[in-house]
């Protein structure tokens, strides 16, 4: 891996905080020596791939790969330039799609052109015709082989949101007609409801604290996902579009920058505690975060208001996600929900102690007990 | 501009105004013929003739075709689906085979357990 390369992974993940230990390593180094659990995790994101597998030892081991790619018409200098450099790319008809981080590094030296993504508002992106195509090569590499016969898989799956009018059926089963291909007994879950899984949200009532109840919300790059749960069963799901993606679009419009400059200044300057006032972007920015949160919280009442007397006790609020990442995000956050009033008394706004990886974990916990499920 | 029926041109609305004639004569045919009664045995008659016409083919019961709807409830279907959407695997390549960077994190050991207990419990 190249240096630059591991400046952008440490800028992406700078702010995470690791539980215990964290290691950043090539997949054969880790991997090569653990014994995992059967059931894996996939957090089918539309700026991430995320997998997750459980060691014997309980270590989770997440692969993740950036979900993007910059596309080059077939010609002898761009087959020299792949030839010349380590890029990893897929051919596809009359293109080469550079794959990963390389695509955003790539795009921003050549200064033209946009990178592409397979998924576009948490599902297969309508607009580009080589979306699956590109989509299997990128998730078949992250994923590998399952390690058992019919090894049970959980995939993430967007519930559809309510301000599109999007469906989520098709990219369901193309989905899982794919994981099935590969040889895996494959289950969609919803997205928000694998946070759940992982970070366990627990309500506060007068008989006690109740596990896998309270409101998860997952912050990706194209929409968020939102769920209220108790006792680890779903209640209401519910998803909104308009998420980091549609801020980079914004923000771009506003300030005349490209969206591929917002993305990386988002991603390794922005601090919504401490905004740079005179950077116009970081300006920008942080007013389009406000706008988005209040969007959020008025979607959180309307949706839950139904739900107020199933839940008598006290919930905690969990955040995850990508989009979740910018330091600062969950202050703001919980501000902003002190400022309305909720359906529900909430005790506490808890940030997923790893963010990035908590729907893949709460995706690989879900397939796992599936497995213990299917043998007894 | 094609030939008018007996070389005359139609008046406007006048096609409309027989339609509702016809209808109106037809009308009146089915109202009169309402207060006659048919013969019982007349009845009988045609009901018998009918049936030995259509004879064994009373009864005709549904069976599947070989063409149905899939439902992708079956990891075959499935399966084909995902064929359908991969067309141009053949044509296409790429120079990897693994791709993506690990991240390790640990969790509380018995918490987790505590989970998978409880999910491996509920049905869906």
């Amino acid at each position: 891996m190249s240096e630059d390369k591991d400046n952008d992974i440490d800028a992406l993940f700078g702010e995470e905080k690791p539980q215990e230990e964290k290691k950043d390593q090539t997949p054969s180094k880790v991997e090569g020596s653990m014994k995992f659990k059967p059931g894996v995790g996939v957090d089918v994101g539309t700026s991430n791939i995320v997998v997750a597998r459980q060691a014997e030892d309980g270590t989770f081991v997440n692969r993740f790969h950036r979900d993007m790619l910059y596309p080059l018409d077939v010609s002898d200098e761009s087959a020299d330039l792949l030839e010349r450099s380590d890029y990893l790319f897929v051919k596809v008809n009359d293109k080469y799609y550079v794959v990963g981080e390389d695509a955003l590094n790539l795009v921003n030296a050549i200064g033209k052109g946009e990178v592409v993504r397979p998924m576009k508002n948490g599902i297969l992106n309508p607009t580009l015709k080589e979306s699956s195509e590109l989509l299997f090569y990128i998730i078949r590499a992250v994923i590998g082989n399952p390690i058992v016969e019919e090894e049970t898989l959980r995939f993430s799956l967007p519930a559809n949101p309510i301000d599109e009018d999007i469906d989520n059926v098709f990219h369901k089963m193309v989905l899982n007609g794919f994981f099935t291909k590969m040889g895996y007994d494959a289950k969609a879950i919803n997205e928000a409801m694998c946070i759940a899984y992982d970070c366990n949200p627990v309500m506060k009532s007068d008989d006690g604290e109740v596990p896998l109840s309270g409101i998860c919300c997952s912050a990706g790059g194209g929409m968020w996902n939102l769920s209220l749960s108790f006792k680890g069963l779903s209640l209401v799901e519910f998803s909104c579009t308009k998420s980091g993606d549609h801020l980079d679009n914004q923000v771009a419009k506003a300030t005349g920058i490209s969206e591929n400059k917002v993305i990386k200044i988002k991603e390794r300057k922005l601090n919504l505690d401490d905004i740079d006032m005179s950077d116009r972007v970081q300006s920008a920015l942080s007013i389009y975060y406000d706008e988005m949160l209040d969007r959020m919280i008025h979607h959180i009442c309307n949706e839950f208001q139904d739900k107020s007397s199933e839940m008598d006790g006290e919930i905690e609020v969990v955040i995850a996600g990508g989009t979740s990442m910018v330091p600062g995000f969950c202050k703001r956050f919980e501000d902003a929900i002190r400022r309305v009033e909720m359906p529900f008394k909430i005790y506490q706004v808890r940030h997923s102690e790893n963010p990035f990886y908590s729907v893949s974990q709460g995706a690989c916990i879900r397939a796992i007990a599936d497995w213990q499920r299917k043998n007894k | 501009m094609g030939d008018y029926v007996n070389g005359k041109r139609p008046e406007p609305g006048r096609h409309i105004e027989r339609i509702i004639e016809k209808r109106t004569e037809i009308i009146q045919e089915v109202e009169s013929g309402r207060d006659k009664k048919l013969d019982q045995d007349a009845i009988n008659a045609i009901a018998s003739a009918v049936i030995s016409a259509i004879g064994d083919k009373r009864g005709v019961v549904n069976t599947p075709s070989s063409i149905s709807a899939d439902t992708f409830d079956s990891s075959e279907s499935l399966s084909r689906l995902a064929d359908a959407m991969v067309i141009q695997r053949g044509n296409s390549q790429s120079n990897f085979e693994d791709l993506g960077t690990v991240k390790t994190t640990k969790k509380d050991s018995k918490n987790v357990n505590q989970t998978i207990d409880l999910l491996a419990g509920l049905d869906n």
